[in-house]
């Protein structure tokens, strides 16, 4: 059996930052991945199950099951009637989705000690093993999570880092054991309930998700991470991750997220928000992977404060269509925004993602650098929002974003908006289009490699900004992703 | 009299004309119906239609150039060459402009279609030119763009070369110019406007087989300006567009479209904007390959500068292919004027106003880049009148007690 994530049995862990040596880079490079693995399936359980189709009942029963506070109750109600007067949105990949046949919630298992993985049910326990999630956690993880439909099924913070007062926390006992902390930040002025029509959804049904908050000036130096699977079909996943980087901290934070194929269609419409407090810095690494069925309307958002950093890493693979455009809001002065990210899209995947960056502080930069592949007929489109807000002076952007098409049925675009009120912006765009050069391709097979390879190696160095920026086993996983996923469309 | 979907409006103004013609503008009537009020139309011009459909013909036309009202009765004219042009122009004139674009997004598409469809139905001044084909005229041939609502109609003959400017000046308000570059031609246009009212301008311009265009446009506007540019290129075109945009006041909005519909094409467009006072500059480009354009070479470049606090630029450059073997490039900067060059200049004794107006100029000397020597001279009296009162108001914004 082949581990996606973390399989460097007999060497060193290689944690964020941390040197791999060549011999484990490349046991690492020899891992194999296999599409299997993401589509295993178990047979669906559960001891609560919402019926499918959304109402005040389901939102309501959703609410008591957790037992929570009557102010999340009426922030629910307040998502779902939003929700309902809401269109949907006009511009974009067309969403043939049926909104009434999401089953919006469903427990898998009673709730048990989440903390100890001894207690995650033998099904479930396999199924992360399978993902490669605890030997991840043993090895380079200062904590991990696993949601497995709507409820977490594990969390757990190694001792060093609880001790310094990080709370890496279930979203729905954090909810309970930090409501004050929760009430200041949970979808207030980061991503309004009313922000858009999947925001209102995700605001009346969420469910799960990850808690995290560094205290001042803690800064943590291996990352954190969290799993999200949806094993049921016609299953919508609605987690929640709240991400509080307190003044001077600094936090990286990985998700990892993926859904076995059904017919029927799924829906993920999770929603992040962080807060980088004055000097903090926060970064956001995501690899989803789901399963081509899924529906992946995503909501991601932080907000930057004096001197901050925010950094995303974002790969989108797998899925039917993926609609996300993690958003940055560049509030206090000198704050900094970076955005790493690429698209995949294969036959009938429709890949809709870019980057938003508001500029409201002076003295404040960010760059974005998005890369896309499309094959196989699948469509990979750039949208964007660089704004530079009145009184933002001296902000700088530098954008960049590169498209790869493998064949002449692919489709790709990219759809910049840029906006600026501020006479001192220093704003840079660039785009590319184009497919691999023949050129290159006979340069390398002249070196006496076969074409296949050849055309593999010219895809890893198109990618290269983005994988450099991941700790080496996504990379490496990401890579190999892309490789799997390319798989006899070459030639 | 207001404009209105009073349909008897279109027949007053077409009760002399031929009746293909006249159909053309009921045709526009109905689609213009279908749409209701004329909510964008209203918001960019005002609610007082009156002086705009008291549309003048410019006085002397250069000698090929015709009357639109003129052209479409001359069907009999004797001489072969000239009638076959003339069909031309009848065929450009016959096809509706009021299609629905499915390439842009629904509030723009219905933008387009207002413009064009009240244009069709009560133009009343316009201006067709046909070159020739095999003809290779030496001097640029100079048209006034008629007030009020128009239409310009010009026909590059197969292997011809020409330069044709298209002025626009004063009270040119709705203005829709249609170019067909016939095979193997070799178009070379000019517009030159700088009009103090709103005005909006909507284009056309088909490239057929193996033609090389070049298309400068610049463009000073003060109030509310709506430009659309809608290039069609054909198997073994290339194109060059290169436009500059002064705003010293109002909202202008500039799109310039290339659509690679033929095999082995190339379109490179290069479009600069300086802007001062309060004035909006938005700039939408699009480079779209179509499925069947292989070999695509397209590029695309936006440039904004802002002169003053209050200045804002918008660029939205558009890139979509659907053939694999293209490339395609597209790029946007906005800054205000480089402080280290500023330096540099003033280091060389010059003054901070003189060395500013020098920036500026430097800014847009890409613009000109291609122009033959006359079309150069007619170019840059243009823009360099108009940079005189940026620069000065540039200078007033920074220093007021000039």
């Amino acid at each position: 059996m082949s581990l996606p994530i973390l399989q460097q049995e007999g060497t060193p862990g290689g944690a964020h930052g941390a040197k791999v040596s060549q011999a484990s880079a490349q046991h690492a490079m020899q891992l194999s991945i296999a599409r299997e693995m993401f589509d295993h399936k178990n047979p669906v359980l559960f001891t609560k199950r919402a019926p499918p189709g959304i109402t005040e009942d389901v939102v309501r029963m959703i609410s008591k099951e957790k037992n929570e506070p009557d102010w999340m109750l009426q922030k629910r109600l307040a998502g779902l009637k939003a929700f309902k007067a809401m269109p949907l949105p006009e511009w974009g990949p067309h969403l043939q989705l049926d909104l009434d046949k999401i089953t919006y919630y469903l427990r898998a298992v009673e709730q048990t000690n989440e903390h100890k993985w001894d207690n995650v049910p033998d099904d479930i326990k396999r199924t992360f093993q399978k993902l490669g999630i605890p030997e991840a956690e043993q090895k380079a993880l200062a904590g991990a999570g696993a949601q497995y439909e709507s409820e977490v099924v594990y969390h757990h913070l190694k001792e060093e880092w609880s001790r310094k007062g990080v709370i890496f926390e279930n979203m729905d006992v954090a909810l309970r054991k930090y409501p004050e902390l929760v009430k200041k930040h949970f979808m207030t002025r980061c991503v309004p309930i009313t922000d858009h029509k999947f925001a209102a959804l995700h605001a009346a049904v969420w469910s799960g998700g990850t808690f995290i908050y560094v205290p001042p000036g803690v800064s943590m130096l291996v990352p954190m991470q969290a799993y999200f699977r949806m094993n049921s079909p016609g299953m919508g996943q609605f987690e929640h991750t709240l991400i509080i980087v307190d003044k001077s901290a600094s936090v990286h934070y990985i998700e990892g997220c993926s859904a076995p194929q059904y017919s029927v269609n799924n829906l993920h419409a999770g929603c992040v928000e962080i807060f980088v407090y004055e000097h903090a810095t926060a970064r956001y690494s995501s690899v989803e992977n789901w399963s081509k069925n899924t529906f992946n309307l995503n909501t991601k958002r932080a907000i930057v404060e004096e001197a901050g950093v925010v950094e995303w890493v974002n790969g989108n693979l797998g899925s039917n269509v993926t609609m996300l455009y993690p958003c940055s809001v560049l509030k206090g002065d000198r704050s900094r925004a970076d955005f790493l990210g690429v698209a995949f899209a294969g036959p009938g995947q429709n890949q809709d993602t870019g980057s938003k960056v508001i500029h409201l502080g002076k003295d404040t930069s960010s760059t974005i650098t998005s890369k896309s592949i499309s094959s196989g007929g699948g469509i990979t489109m750039y949208r964007g929002l660089l704004r530079i807000a009145k009184g933002a002076s001296n902000a700088k952007n530098s954008t960049n974003c590169d498209a790869l098409m493998m064949d002449p049925q692919s489709r790709s675009g990219t759809i910049p908006v840029i906006q600026v009120s501020e006479e001192t912006a220093d704003i840079a765009h660039e785009a590319t289009v184009g497919r691999i050069s023949e050129e290159q391709v006979f340069y390398l097979m002249t070196r006496g490699l076969s074409q296949e390879e050849a055309v593999r190696m010219i895809v890893s160095g198109f990618m290269e900004p983005i994988l450099r920026a991941l700790p080496m086993e996504y990379a490496v996983e990401l890579n190999r992703l892309i490789e799997l996923e390319m798989e006899g469309s070459i030639g | 009299m207001n404009l209105s979907l009073n349909p008897r409006l279109s027949a007053q103004l077409g009760r002399n004309e031929p009746s293909w013609l006249a159909a053309t503008r009921e045709r526009a009537v109905a689609s213009l119906s279908a749409r209701g009020r004329l909510v964008f139309l209203r918001s960019r011009l005002g609610n007082n239609f009156d002086t705009l459909l008291q549309g003048t013909q410019a006085p002397a036309l250069p000698a090929p150039a015709l009357s639109l009202q003129e052209a479409v009765v001359a069907d009999n004219a004797t001489d072969n060459a000239r009638s076959s042009l003339l069909k031309d122009i009848r065929a450009v004139l016959e096809q509706d402009i009021t299609t629905h674009n499915t390439l842009l997004e629904p509030r723009k598409a219905g933008q387009v279609l207002e413009a064009n469809s009240a244009i069709q139905a009560w133009w009343s001044a316009g201006t067709v030119l046909a070159v020739p084909d095999g003809a290779d005229w030496a001097t640029p041939c100079i048209i006034n763009e008629p007030a009020g609502i128009s239409r310009t109609v010009i026909v590059f003959g197969e292997r011809s070369s020409a330069t044709v400017v298209l002025r626009a000046q004063g009270r040119v308000r709705l203005s829709r110019i249609d170019v067909v570059c016939k095979q193997g031609s070799r178009p070379r246009l000019l517009l030159l406007s700088s009009t103090s009212e709103p005005r909006l301008l909507s284009m056309g311009v088909r490239c057929e087989d193996g033609c090389m265009l070049q298309l400068s446009d610049i463009i000073g506007s003060q109030q509310s300006t709506w430009s659309r540019i809608e290039t069609v290129l054909e198997d073994n075109v290339s194109a060059q567009v290169r436009q500059g945009f002064i705003v010293t006041g109002g909202t202008a909005e500039l799109a310039t479209d290339a659509h690679h519909v033929g095999r082995n094409t190339r379109s490179d467009l290069l479009a600069k904007s300086a802007v001062t006072g309060k004035g909006i500059a938005r700039f939408e480009g699009l480079v779209r390959i179509a499925r069947d354009a292989s070999d695509a070479d397209g590029q695309q470049k936006a440039d904004f500068l802002l002169l003053s606090p209050d200045a804002q630029a918008n660029a939205i450059p558009n890139l979509v292919t659907d053939n694999n073997k293209v490339s395609c490039a597209h790029g946007a900067t906005i800054s205000r004027l480089d402080e280290e060059t500023m330096f540099y200049v003033r280091s060389r004794g010059i003054s901070a106003a003189q060395a500013r107006s020098l920036l500026v100029h430097g800014f847009f000397s890409q613009v000109m880049h291609g122009l033959t020597e006359q079309e150069h001279t007619l170019a840059s009296a243009h823009l360099h009148g108009m940079l005189a009162t940026l620069v000065e108001s540039h200078q007033r914004s920074i220093d007021p007690s000039r």
